[in-house]
């Protein structure tokens, strides 16, 4: 039997970053899957990463007060829940960042379910972790994300707190229904 | 071999108190399913649930017990509780987006069953998160859960139920098997 799961694309950063984007996303699968191995140049432990996407309309991304997060928060010492409407990314949490030992990246993996159903708005459905072993740094983040669009998810934009740090990996995978 | 096969895939066309696929074949090592699902109830409550079958076609209907890590309700701030399932009908996954919530806005699921074909207590792992776009209560939640049942038997079947109103047009259920050694 066939593969149900596809490669689609994957980057893995020469150099640091300021963003890492994936275009011509075709309309052929049911779901998309990212999984990622991160870390942000920024100067702390951990530092934010955010996301955006695009359909047809947009250029590639739509940058636009158009999504909404909410999630829960497990850091070394509680657990927390927030979220906030009309902001212009989705908030992933936050990835390991410089100050934190250099060989150490985050864990990220992304769920777009029917990203081109043109009769459901985007869900983003997302896990990140930071294994940083200072104090509070270490978290996890479980991200329950929306991107008010029905157009086909055709572009996916990351995009971390300052670059993305060299030998960050990114994969983009189908998921055939 | 292909690592993940696709077992079935079903959309619905209409309203429906359930998706259910009950020809798994025993031939994979752990189950992976993914739903994007939406249900026709404005009340809130653990809306999604999951029974298995056994056999030629036993739906196991007792015995669901598990653990869920949640937040709910209202945007902003609040603190997630652990919520306990014992001696249940079904186990119970998340609180899906309903009638008042967001139109268009589905709520995403996913779960994994591993070793479903050996003699072993079923498992599952799950986790579910659905967002509205206003402030209002009931359209925000982020659930993980730990599942538990004490039969035995490989699993052949699925159930995805709707516990309060039905699955709305559109909802989506993906069912997967992984091969391993």
């Amino acid at each position: 039997m066939a593969s149900a799961v596809e490669f689609i694309a994957k980057t893995e950063l020469a150099s640091p970053d300021s963003s890492v984007s994936f275009t011509s996303i075709p309309g052929t699968y049911q779901h998309l899957q990212i999984r990622a191995s991160v870390r942000d140049t920024a100067s702390d432990y951990v530092e934010s990463i955010y996301v955006q996407l695009g359909g047809a309309s947009d250029s590639p991304v739509d940058t636009g007060s158009n999504y909404i997060r909410n999630y829960i928060d497990v850091d070394g010492t509680s657990e927390t829940g927030s979220g906030q409407v009309g902001n212009t990314n989705i908030w992933l949490g936050k990835a390991v960042a410089a100050s934190a030992t250099s060989q150490i990246f985050s864990g990220l993996y992304i769920n777009i379910l029917d990203y081109a159903n043109a009769n459901k708005s985007t869900t983003v459905q997302a896990f990140l972790e930071a294994p940083v072993t200072s104090g509070s740094n270490a978290r996890m983040r479980f991200t329950a994300g929306l991107w008010t669009d029905l157009e086909a998810v055709q572009a996916i934009k990351l995009i971390p707190n300052v670059n993305f740090a060299t030998h960050s990996v990114f994969t983009l995978y189908g998921l055939k229904g | 071999m292909a690592a993940l096969e696709l077992i079935n895939h079903q959309e619905l066309s209409g309203t429906a108190t359930t998706m259910t696929y009950t020809s798994i074949p025993s031939t994979y090592k752990h189950l992976y399913f993914v739903a994007s699902t939406r249900t026709d109830n404005g009340s809130g409550n653990i809306n999604m649930g999951v029974r298995f079958y056994t056999g030629s076609s036993s739906e196991v209907s007792s015995g669901y017990s598990g653990r869920l890590f949640k937040i709910g309700g209202y945007l902003g701030s609040s603190t997630p509780t652990g919520a306990a399932q014992t001696s249940q009908a079904q186990w119970s996954l998340i609180y899906e987006q309903g009638a008042g919530s967001t139109a268009n806005v589905f709520t995403s699921t996913e779960f994994l069953i591993a070793n479903y074909n050996t003699s072993n207590y079923k498992q599952m792992l799950s986790y579910g998160t659905g967002t509205g776009d206003s402030t209002s209560n009931g359209q925000y939640n982020v659930n993980q859960g730990a599942h538990l049942n004490s039969e035995t038997a490989a699993i052949t079947g699925l159930k995805l139920m709707s516990i309060y109103g039905s699955f709305v047009q559109y909802s989506t259920l993906s069912i997967y098997g992984l091969n391993g050694a």
